[in-house]
């Protein structure tokens, strides 16, 4: 009788130890991760947290768990995260929209910058410009000419106020000095759909959504939004060669965790991704998903990155009105 | 045409009918059976969670697995509905309507067997349908515009009211509040947070998941023992397990109907199975001698729903593979799941991809097959289920109920809306509301709104553009020649009412 309760006693202190013994970076990870995304499941985001996610396990030893948690522009899923415990176990996936929650939802009360520490860039997702093949547009510079001949006759479609082919299309407005109409969508497919009949005029989506539809002469390509050409469409120039010197806005999609996690884990985290970014398999499905891996890991430059589109877009947007 | 077509099915069969190939079908079909008889736990969450393990497979069977995963939870997600009110999945909430009322009559097993051979015979169907005019069928589909899904809608809903079993003004009462409760959520167009109380949680909308488990599942349970157990529950013998033949005769056209509605419906952007299962139903009540039966165990309300939610399921590949263009949550994944695989969705995939498209369309017929070879032994013992006593079985319901609700975003704040959604569904029973013009209404809010909106933005707000779109112009008409029926109907029955 007493041996039993003894034993009872020593496995609650042995139970107690292992929840009460500090865990220390070095040992990170003991336990799975998580990762939340912003947005729904089969997203781009949620692709990339999925494809680096499932490496990742591997390599750091531990099962990385991807949950969706979509809805109000990520707020849910940033508020969600930057309220976890720093530990390292829950970290969030977020796209482009990140740089802008703080301009369209300043009722929500979060401050990217202030509540979520950076892990790193993940990827980016070249844009293409295209046109309704019905419109007399076959260039950057009769699109313009149109766009001023007929005043807000052209729009543009995107999948909802804040989304990459939103921000990347006030930013040709802007740039350009054009007026587009903006048209939003719930999803990219129904803006795609409205533009292959022509109810839209133009759109920025990724490469390998519209390239079929260029091959099949649905859409005219007309230029990428990246600095440099993309090696799926060779024969398409970019923003900058057009005369919108400094054009570069693809969607991104990066890595956080929360405030005041420590930098040893962020670094752990770091070798993780760095080995999944390096892996034949990854770069393959990267390449088929028209994704690009990220000029540089770790926080120190999606700090600096977030910090510089964060003063972009705001100042586009404010401007935008629309 | 018909060579090509004949090359086309062997390309198919070769594909789907090779050993790996089978078993992955047959575990996609299993798989999609048991979350579709979970509450709550859908496909879209199941597909993403799978996703990784099909990057070693190559594109046919990764997809042949998937695809099963989808419409085999469209056969599970009705077994809840009829035995205990609950649907599995969204597509099955007008299955809870008839379903359960047959069960309570005794008739759980026909119920189960009526929904497995609907969705059997639409899988079959569906499958021929797309071989034959699939690519076509899907080019008509995309000249629709904003304002012709809108005008499409409309006549839609008016024929909701029109046809609900209970008052013309009750309908209506709960059409507006349907449409109030779509409203929730963040504004399309603005993205500014609507009707939300600063709650994050509302920002997404209410969760549709949370509403009709507690609208169905919660508030039968409280009715049940408001009400004292004896009389709603199942107490009558269970005679028999399968359909007669008289029945059998009495569903097939039923079955053909969901098969049509759903095949249309299904292709649209934002259609599928919910919506499909929605319209068979009030086109089953509208086309039936009686009437008065649905909602009290009208074999037509189970049969035409469940055919036509799979047949929507089916059809949604197609503007996926002929054009690139998934219409709803699921086939974006699928689409994700392509890309993943070297494949862009896209017009040219039948062509160049040929063992793919073929494979796919097969292997629905030969899923649809392991399904009902799966769900009809089943029967008999879910049926058994029954014979639980209610003491254990309502608060296993209610777990159920619960980690459903919280499944769809980690939410608590699911899992209360749906108590509070329980607590409203059992006020309208006890004052004789029917839900099912609420539902559909919350289903169709947004589409109406979004493509309102768009066709006026587009359109630099003038409303002329209903008329000038000749789709619009004649649904519309429809839906004003639908309310002047009804209204003269109305005026005539009280002037008799009167005058006698």
């Amino acid at each position: 009788m007493k041996l039993k309760s003894l034993a009872r006693l020593g496995a609650v202190a042995a139970l107690v130890a292992a929840f009460a013994a500090p865990v220390t970076a070095a040992d990170y990870p003991t336990r799975p991760i998580t990762m939340i995304v912003g947005s729904g499941a089969g997203g781009i985001n949620d692709l990339i947290a999925r494809i680096l996610g499932e490496h990742m396990s591997r390599t750091l030893g531990q099962p990385v768990v991807v949950e969706n948690q979509p809805g109000g522009g990520s707020t849910i899923a940033i508020s969600q995260v930057a309220k976890a415990t720093p530990d390292g176990y829950t970290l969030l996936v977020n796209g482009s929209v990140h740089s802008v929650v703080g301009e369209l939802y300043p009722k929500s009360g979060i401050d990217v910058q202030k509540d979520l520490e950076s892990v790193s860039l993940l990827a980016g997702v070249p844009l293409i410009l295209t046109v309704a093949k019905a419109l007399p547009i076959t260039d950057f510079a009769s699109l313009v000419a149109y766009a001023k001949e007929h005043p807000n006759q052209l729009t543009f479609g995107s999948n909802g106020r804040g989304s990459g082919a939103h921000l990347a299309a006030e930013l040709v407005k802007s740039m350009a000095g054009v007026q587009f109409k903006h048209i939003p969508y719930r999803t990219t497919p129904q803006a795609l759909n409205d533009l292959l009949t022509g109810r839209i005029s133009i759109m920025l989506g990724t490469v390998t959504m519209f390239s079929p539809h260029i091959d099949s002469g649905e859409v005219r390509p007309i230029a990428v939004s990246t600095g440099e050409r993309s090696a799926l469409v060779p024969n398409v120039p970019t923003f900058d060669e057009l005369g919108l010197k400094g054009y570069e806005a693809s969607s991104w999609t990066a890595l956080y965790a929360p405030k005041g996690t420590p930098p040893e884990i962020i670094a752990r985290i770091n070798t993780g991704i760095a080995a999944a970014l390096a892996d034949e398999e990854v770069k393959k499905r990267f390449v088929q998903l028209g994704l690009i891996a990220p000029p540089e890991l770790g926080p120190k430059y999606l700090t600096s990155y977030l910090d510089k589109d964060i003063a972009r877009w705001s100042t586009v947007l404010r401007a935008s009105q629309d | 045409m018909f060579d090509l077509l004949i090359t086309n099915f062997s390309i198919g069969i070769s594909a789907a009918f090779s050993p790996e190939n089978l078993l992955l079908c047959f575990v996609g079909a299993l798989l999609g059976t048991l979350i579709g008889v979970l509450p709550g736990i859908g496909s879209v969450a199941t597909i993403a969670m799978l996703l990784p393990i099909t990057f070693g497979l190559p594109p046919t069977s990764a997809m042949i697995m998937l695809a099963g995963i989808y419409y085999g939870a469209h056969y599970g997600g009705s077994t809840t509905a009829i035995l205990v009110n609950l649907p599995g999945e969204a597509s099955s909430v007008i299955t809870c309507l008839d379903g359960y009322a047959l069960a309570r009559a005794g008739r759980a097993g026909e119920a189960l067997a009526l929904a497995a051979i609907g969705s059997f015979i639409a899988g079959c169907v569906t499958t021929f349908a797309i071989a034959f005019f699939g690519p076509a069928l899907t080019v008509a589909t995309q000249w629709l515009g904003a304002p012709d899904y809108f005008a499409l809608m409309v006549l839609g809903l008016l024929a909701v009211i029109v046809l609900s079993r209970c008052s013309m003004l009750k309908a209506l009462i709960m059409l507006m509040a349907g449409f109030l409760l779509s409203m929730v959520g963040t504004d399309l167009i603005t993205a500014e947070p609507r009707m939300t109380f600063g709650l994050p949680e509302l920002s997404d909308g209410i969760s549709f998941v949370s509403m009709s488990m507690g609208l169905f599942g919660v508030s039968e349970i409280i009715a049940n023992y408001a009400h004292g157990t004896e009389g709603r529950i199942i107490t009558r013998k269970i005679e028999r397990l399968l359909p007669s033949r008289k029945v059998m005769r009495e569903a097939l056209p039923s079955m053909l109907r969901g098969t049509g509605i759903g095949m249309f419906l299904g292709m649209l952007p934002g259609g599928g199975g919910v919506l499909s299962s929605f319209c068979s139903y009030a086109v089953e009540k509208k086309v039936s001698k009686h009437p008065e039966q649905f909602g009290r165990g009208a074999v037509a309300g189970v049969a035409g729903p469940e055919a036509a939610n799979n047949a929507g399921a089916q059809a949604s590949f197609i503007p996926l593979l002929s054009l690139g263009i998934p219409s709803n949550a699921v086939m974006a994944l699928m689409g994700g799941a392509l890309l993943i695989q070297g494949i862009t969705p896209g017009p040219h995939v039948i062509t160049s991809q040929p063992e793919l498209f073929w494979g796919i369309v097969v292997s629905m017929w030969v899923g649809n097959v392991m399904l009902l070879i799966i769900n009809l032994p089943l029967i008999g013992l879910w049926v058994k289920l029954l014979a639980v006593p209610y003491r254990v079985l309502a608060p296993m319901i209610l777990v159920f109920c619960c980690i459903g609700a919280f499944s769809v975003h980690n939410s608590v704040f699911d899992v209360l809306l749906m108590m509070a959604f329980g607590v409203l569904g059992y006020l309208l029973i006890k004052l004789e509301y029917d839900p099912t013009p609420l539902l559909l209404a919350f289903i169709l809010g947004p589409l109406i709104e979004e493509n309102l909106r768009r066709a006026l933005q587009l359109s630099d707000g003038s409303p002329a553009v209903f008329i000038e779109s000749p789709i619009s112009a004649v649904l519309l008409s429809l839906s004003v020649l639908l309310i002047v029926v009804a209204l003269a109907l109305d005026f005539r029955a009280r002037r008799a009412a009167v005058a006698g």
